[in-house]
């Protein structure tokens, strides 16, 4: 996936799936710490990607208010 | 009659053991030189009770000679899949983490097959924890396909689809959350039920879940097969907490044979072809026309609502995943394959919002889904893209030239649950049958589903396809030389 608001070489600013790439890193690295070596945490990177795109996908596609005037923020 | 009584049918078998001319012991006898022949290299067992086996076809023997005739299922040796409990046994789920894993308790099935007579022969191999469509590279090693030992058999009751096909028991309990029995059911040409979520109890599959898309069910080598063991284990269990009062309108095998005139038969226009082979895509619009010739209508039916199946997954993922968590920290040596630790890793990562909204989409194609069965009876599609793939294969041809590469996460989903997993989110019952069609000489299955508890009516629409057109035969592997045509 390119980077829409960069440019199409890639070089300079990160694309889309460098900064996916990176932010999946860093989670890994606040959850998990020093559990995982730096092999794991690379090769775990695919999959917490694939679950951020979903969460995206997910928030775009389903608001969701609360019916409950208790815990509306 | 096909010869080899290690490849008859549950009801082609059963009367003869009722009559005594062919005893329990004998069957048990003949399947176990059966495994210890064929089993070093289909790998579809994890472990076998050979004394306890023998010493229940002999108990059946007497009882029946005595007239304790308990029903179809007394006498007939079956297996079960190993994350169900057997007491006195290990319960694997196919993991080195749980090899010594024995539990003091039969599951609820394993109950009641038991009570109807049954002899439990042994545990299935399977993708270790059921996470994955292959049953490659396991603890317990790779299972085999019993028609070209060189492709894998599907999963995760892999070991269970492939001893049925190959003669290594009359029947199977499977367990299926994603398409874990319907699709190794496809690829090793039998036949495999989903039932309806809560008709049969889930006391006893391990480890424990709430899950709302896991189900046991049967793996035979017919649909009236099916439909004896269902009649079975069918019920509701108070040991069971997602168990339903709500049981079927009558038995199963009572429906067979009725005909079908007058059902309205559903052909997805969308989804289900998207990545088929033209070959599948064939077999299926056959079908279609056996079908019609038997009397039934067809309707065309959009079902791109399943396009956001990958959304609704997020409620559905990693309920097992957190179980198994501690593990993929402190024992990453212990799985099998590291996909299937990375997958159990990442579950940490969905959000409680995620499972919200996964719940809400799902809903909302469980509402689509509920439409659709007010204007046809059962809807027929393909059971997987493609025949089952090779064993060391790194990517696969679909349709249209294109290739699935199954080192890429959701690879090996792509091809092995795309399509039974719809009908697992949406908590109907699906069943693969053999479509009697062969693409490479490897069975085709095809998957049918209707609404909750109308499992009757499914069978019946099956057992008719069955008689018409397909029906299992067995492997024509040289390998299996009991196989006599005719």
């Amino acid at each position: 996936m390119n980077d829409p608001q960069g440019p199409p070489s890639g070089a300079g600013r990160p694309s889309v799936d460098e900064r996916r790439s990176a932010h999946a890193r860093q989670l890994i690295r606040d959850r998990f710490g020093d559990a995982l070596d730096s092999e794991d945490v690379e090769a775990l990177i695919p999959y917490v990607v694939q679950i951020l795109i979903r969460s995206q996908k997910l928030a775009a596609r389903v608001s969701l208010p609360s019916t409950d005037s208790r815990t509306a923020i | 009659m096909i010869g080899g009584v290690t490849f008859r049918s549950i009801s082609e078998t059963a009367p003869l053991v009722e009559s005594g001319e062919i005893s329990p012991v004998d069957l048990v006898e003949r399947v176990l030189d059966r495994i210890a022949t064929l089993d070093p290299l289909l790998q579809s067992y994890i472990s076998v009770f050979e004394e306890e086996a023998l010493a229940g076809a002999r108990l059946a023997a007497r009882e029946i000679a005595d007239g304790c005739y308990r029903g179809p299922l007394h006498g007939i040796p079956l297996a079960v899949k190993d994350n169900v409990a057997v007491a006195g046994y290990p319960t694997t789920n196919g993991s080195a983490l749980w090899a010594d894993h024995v539990t003091d308790f039969d599951a609820e099935v394993v109950a009641r097959l038991r009570r109807a007579g049954a002899i439990i022969l042994g545990k299935n191999n399977m993708h270790e924890w059921g996470m994955g469509g292959t049953c490659k590279d396991m603890y317990f090693g790779t299972v085999r396909n019993p028609w070209d030992v060189a492709r894998i058999p599907g999963g995760s009751s892999g070991g269970s689809a492939a001893a049925v096909s190959s003669g290594l028991a009359w029947g199977a309990i499977g367990t299926d959350g994603w398409g874990s029995i319907r699709t190794p059911a496809s690829y090793c040409g039998v036949v495999g039920l989903m039932p309806t979520h809560g008709l049969v109890s889930r006391y006893g599959e391990l480890p424990a879940t709430s899950s709302w898309h896991h189900t046991i069910g049967p793996i035979t080598r017919t649909v009236r097969d099916a439909a004896i063991m269902l009649d079975v284990i069918a019920g509701y269990d108070p040991k069971d907490p997602t168990s339903s009062h709500s049981g079927l309108d009558g038995s199963c095998g009572d429906r067979l044979g009725r005909g079908i005139g007058g059902l309205r038969l559903g052909i997805p226009s969308s989804f289900f072809f998207d990545d088929a082979l033209s070959e599948v895509k064939s077999v299926v619009h056959e079908a279609a026309r056996v079908f019609e010739g038997l009397g039934a209508t067809l309707e065309e039916v959009d079902l791109s609502t399943f396009y956001d199946i990958p959304l609704a997954l997020a409620a559905a993922q990693h309920e097992s995943q957190s179980v198994l968590l501690p593990y993929a920290l402190a024992r990453p040596d212990a799985f099998a394959t590291p996909e299937i630790r990375y997958r159990v890793l990442a579950g940490e990562f969905v959000s409680a919002s995620d499972h919200r909204r996964g719940m809400q989409v799902r809903n909302e194609i469980r509402a689509e889904i509920d439409q659709v069965f007010e204007r046809v009876d059962v809807m027929l599609t393909p059971c997987n893209s493609t025949p089952a793939f090779h064993i060391d294969a790194d990517r696969v041809e679909i349709g249209g030239g294109r290739l699935v590469d199954l080192g890429q996460p959701g690879g090996q989903s792509r091809l092995t649950t795309r399509l039974t997993l719809p009908w697992n989110l949406v908590g109907v019952p699906a069943i693969s049958i053999p479509s009697g069609r062969y693409v490479d000489g490897l069975p085709v299955g095809l998957q049918m589903a209707t609404r909750c508890l109308r499992e009757p009516l499914l069978m019946g629409v099956a057992a008719a396809y069955e008689a018409a057109a397909g029906g299992y035969r067995p492997p024509p592997s040289p390998t299996f030389g009991e196989y006599q045509p005719g």
